[in-house]
């Protein structure tokens, strides 16, 4: 794809890219488009944003020195030296298990309790793509485009298993648990110089785009005995929207060898709309249908009651599609870091980011249209409850060639989710640990490098449900969650 | 430098590989599955009865995996596991997964292999009591069938005929859930030549509470303002007030209702030589034209009416234990649960039925529900109680 962008680019008759930023927002997000698909999320987030940065740990807001300062702290792309564009792409492999233990007062209601669950492991690529232009006739202004990917998460999980006693009529899906998010960030960003380039101010503005799935097994009480206690809903939710916030950035360098950056974003809320799907799983079991037929009417319950029952016990599945619409908030942060360059060949980096997670207390789907008995359709919240986070990271860069540079980083990021509301669906479950060891190998105007990222997470282990609203869902999966994290960062850049 | 650079092919290396692995959840076990039979049988005992019920009667089987119809040395245990008001012999397959279960706890080794027996013991309204339905001044005529002799007499040996069983008192364990888990106590007693394990999930094994006398628990009595309120009739002594007393009587919609008269059947069924009709009530069997007489436990003015109550007592379980019947416990082991939000009050009569027989009893348990969602009432938690009976039995057949 790079070779075949820059063959585009050299064509002779073509303008060339610095005069074409809408060429380039269009490839980037054809790119994405096409390319984006599961990711893994800390909290919903992921490591960042550029090869470099996340090479250093996400240690960057001090530093700024290449595009992805679009998304650390604009005020560094300042320090641009040459107009340049990017794409990168991230290979992940989130390494989670989870043993469930889900029991209702001690009932097993059909979850796979005792073993260990695998999700369908998939690595997935997450791309970026950036082009930034020294802007020659206004001294000290760096403005351009970056579109990439600042959160995400997917997972699909076989986690319920209706057993032969609960009499489903149909076979019941094999991955049951879904969750995709997706969220495309077109970052319009500007910078501009001051003090001869000691202080330097820059925003930029984030329209978003969020595509949601979500999936879940939903168990609502019958009222008929055991095994049947239970009636099984399949419910998927399928949106997407649009919203928008900001960023700014100040960068200061004290001297040729220290600098500092004090950076922050806004949260944004993404409009979503679309539709629900639930299917109620019909029963099979004649016998069972004329008792419960034959008390209803011994009890004198209402004609419609009883027709409700003989649906239930029907040939086919009970559906519903109601609409659906969500607001989805992604959280803001800020952050401080700070650069040092002890000699010409090394430079370290540190940083501290505040997120505000708790932002995030519940997202709520509004259903509009009726359930699968043909009650009107009740909202859906799913309960977050987050609490804040700190972020500490640190990176160092080591240029043992003119043309080849060592990287190293790390970070440790605490979880936002409480046990209270865990579930596999954002498999985020402890202190996340990231090292990374890369290089940069540059010719030319041209800069290839390559990162390798391993996460280690604390495990959690819950041991109740929780209902946290009361609304007699549960809001958390009880059991032991482990996990890990594989990602390969390959970034090509250009300079010109 | 050159060092460095196959490090990083490596890494790159070692993560593809790994990133591309893809780990596999553990396959679902295949369970072995046993086989339900139907049988289906002329009954000598329900045959004759003045209620004419159809002595053709079905019996529900499940032998576990690995039954071999043609391999008679090897012999199973059997549990008769009773069906409770208004069921039949389909009551736990239907209602509580009986195969499933089965099949489940073998595979899973908390069983072993074991036959379970399931008689349809019901009758025109409902239910039996498992209990021979005389005339009480009469014991030569059936009413409404010898339920005790058709499950003890004809089933146990249709059972032992037709299967592989070991068929002694040993490896012969009766349970049921509410009138059934009241018939396996009372014919783990009066039978106690035959069974050697009984169990009661939810069942009346106290009529009257405070037996021999308390008014703070009433047992059976406590549903008696409810079956008033279904027939419309308030206690007093007006003439319309006996109107409605003598028009108390079975429907479609008085479960209640059904179910008294269904005792009544079993207990004190109304001899029509007996010129004291003061107890006396008029009922049809639907689909039949069958009319009889049974007489109820209470009067007009809604008070206890001690000749007929005392004819329920003589078939109350914790009164039979009291009588000397408890002794054979001694060498039976016993089960007993209820429901701690149980709508029919058993759990109060398994309590009082503790007090007068806990000697007796292996293992008590009152099952609590969770939250409001899954109340612990007369039928709700049965599917899980089946499970700790199920494994009671097997220690039982199994030392």
């Amino acid at each position: 794809m790079a070779k075949r962008i820059a063959k585009i680019l050299r064509a002779p008759g073509r303008r060339g890219i610095e005069s074409s930023p809408g060429f380039i927002l269009s490839v980037a997000l054809l790119v994405l488009t096409l390319t984006a698909g599961h990711v893994f999320a800390g909290g919903f987030a992921l490591s960042g944003v550029g090869s470099k940065a996340i090479n250093m740990g996400g240690a960057f807001r001090g530093l700024a020195d290449d595009w992805s300062a679009a998304y650390w702290n604009p005020a560094g792309l300042t320090q641009l030296e040459k107009s340049e564009f990017t794409f990168m792409a991230v290979g992940i492999s989130p390494r989670v298990e989870y043993t469930p233990r889900i029991t209702y007062g001690g009932l097993d209601v059909g979850y796979r309790n005792g073993g260990v669950r695998y999700p369908n492991d998939k690595t997935t690529f997450v791309p970026d793509v950036a082009g930034f232009f020294k802007l020659e006739d206004l001294e000290g202004i760096t403005a351009g485009v970056a579109v990439f990917v600042p959160n995400g998460l997917a997972s699909d999980w076989d986690l319920f298993n209706p057993s032969p006693s609960m009499d489903i009529r149909f076979d019941f899906p094999v991955y049951d648990h879904k969750s995709d998010l997706k969220v495309f960030d077109i970052h319009p960003t500007v910078a501009k110089a001051f003090m001869d380039g000691k202080l330097s101010l820059g925003a930029g503005v984030s329209i978003q785009n969020g595509r949601i799935v979500f999936q879940k097994t939903i168990l609502k009480p019958s009222g008929f005995p055991i095994p049947h206690e239970n009636l099984l809903i399949d419910t998927k939710i399928k949106g997407d929207g649009w919203g928008y916030g900001a960023n700014f950035g100040i960068l200061y360098k004290l001297s040729d060898r220290l600098q500092f950056g004090l950076s922050g974003k806004t949260g944004t809320t993404l409009k979503l709309e679309g539709t629900s799907t639930q299917v109620l799983y019909a029963l099979d079991n004649e016998e069972l249908k004329n008792i419960l037929i034959a008390n209803a009417e011994a009890s004198g319950v209402s004609p419609a009651e009883i027709a409700l029952i003989r649906a239930l016990f029907g040939m086919s599945n009970l559906k519903a599609t109601p609409s659906a619409k969500a607001d989805l908030k992604t959280p803001g942060d800020i952050g401080f870091g700070i650069a040092y360059k002890p000699s010409k060949k090394l430079t370290l980096t540190g940083e501290v980011v505040y997120t505000r997670w708790s932002a995030l207390d519940s997202i709520l789907i509004d259903l509009e249209g009726t359930d699968p008995v043909g009650q009107p359709s009740e909202d859906f919240p799913i309960m977050l409850n987050w609490d804040n986070t700190v972020r500490f990271s640190a990176g160092a860069e080591y240029r043992a060639l003119e043309s080849l540079a060592l990287r190293f980083g790390y970070y440790l990021d605490p979880s936002p989710v409480p046990s209270s509301t865990f579930t596999p669906l954002i498999p985020d479950p402890g202190d996340k640990n990231s090292f990374n060891i890369g290089a940069a190998l540059n010719f030319g105007g041209i800069e290839l490098s390559y990162n390798f990222e391993y996460i280690n997470f604390g495990d959690k282990n819950i041991t109740e449900l929780s209902d946290v609203n009361g609304d007699g869902l549960f809001d958390n999966y009880p059991g032991l969650f482990e996990s890990s994290l594989y990602a390969s960062h390959v970034s090509f850049t250009y300079r010109f | 430098m050159k060092k460095f650079a196959i490090f990083m092919l490596a890494l790159a290396l070692v993560s593809s590989l790994v990133q591309c692995s893809k780990r596999k959840n553990p396959a679902d076990p295949v369970i072995p599955q046993g086989l339900i039979w139907t049988l289906t049988f002329e009954s000598r005992s329900i045959s004759g009865d003045v209620m004419q019920d159809p002595p053709a009667r079905d019996v529900l089987v499940y032998t576990p995996p690995g039954y071999d119809e043609y391999d008679s040395t090897t012999t199973y245990p059997v549990l008769y596991l009773l069906h409770g008001y208004g069921g039949d012999h389909t009551y736990f397959n239907a209602l509580f997964s009986l195969k499933d279960l089965m099949d489940e706890l073998i595979y899973k080794g908390e069983i072993e292999p074991m036959i379970v027996v399931t008689p349809n013991a019901t009758n025109a309204l409902g239910g039996s009591f498992y209990t021979n339905s005389y005339y009480p001044t009469d014991s030569t005529q059936s009413f409404g069938g010898l339920m005790q002799n058709f499950l003890t007499d004809e089933v146990v040996s249709l059972i032992d005929s037709v299967f592989h069983t070991s068929a002694d008192r040993a490896h012969r364990g009766i349970a049921g859930h509410s009138m059934g888990g009241y018939g396996a106590v009372k014919l783990a007693m009066l039978r106690n030549d035959l069974f050697s394990s009984a169990s009661s999930m939810s069942g009346p094994l106290a009529f009257w509470g405070g037996y021999p006398a308390d008014t703070t628990f009433l047992g059976v009595l406590e549903l008696m303002p409810y079956v008033f309120a279904e027939n419309g009739f308030v206690p007093g002594n007006t003439h319309e007030d006996t109107v409605a007393f003598y028009s108390i009587a079975p429907g479609p919609t008085k479960r209640l209702t059904n179910m008294i008269f269904a005792m009544a059947i079993a207990f004190s069924p109304h001899d029509p030589n007996n010129p004291d009709t003061s107890y006396a009530h008029l009922f049809n069997t639907p689909g039949t034209g069958f009319v009889g007489k049974v007489d109820l436990p209470f009067g007009v003015d809604g008070q206890v009416a001690l000749p007929i109550w005392n004819l329920w007592m003589a078939q109350d379980v914790t009164a039979l234990y009291s009588a000397g019947y408890g002794a054979v416990f001694a060498n039976t082991d016993l089960y007993v649960d209820a429901g701690a939000d149980d709508e029919l009050g058993m759990q109060g009569q398994a309590q009082v039925f503790y007090i007068v027989a806990g000697a007796s009893i292996d293992q008590y348990q009152e099952y609590s529900g969770f939250d409001n969602i899954y109340p612990a009432d007369h039928t709700s938690f049965v599917g899980e109680r089946l499970r700790d009976v199920l494994k009671f039995h097997n220690r039982s057949f199994n030392p």
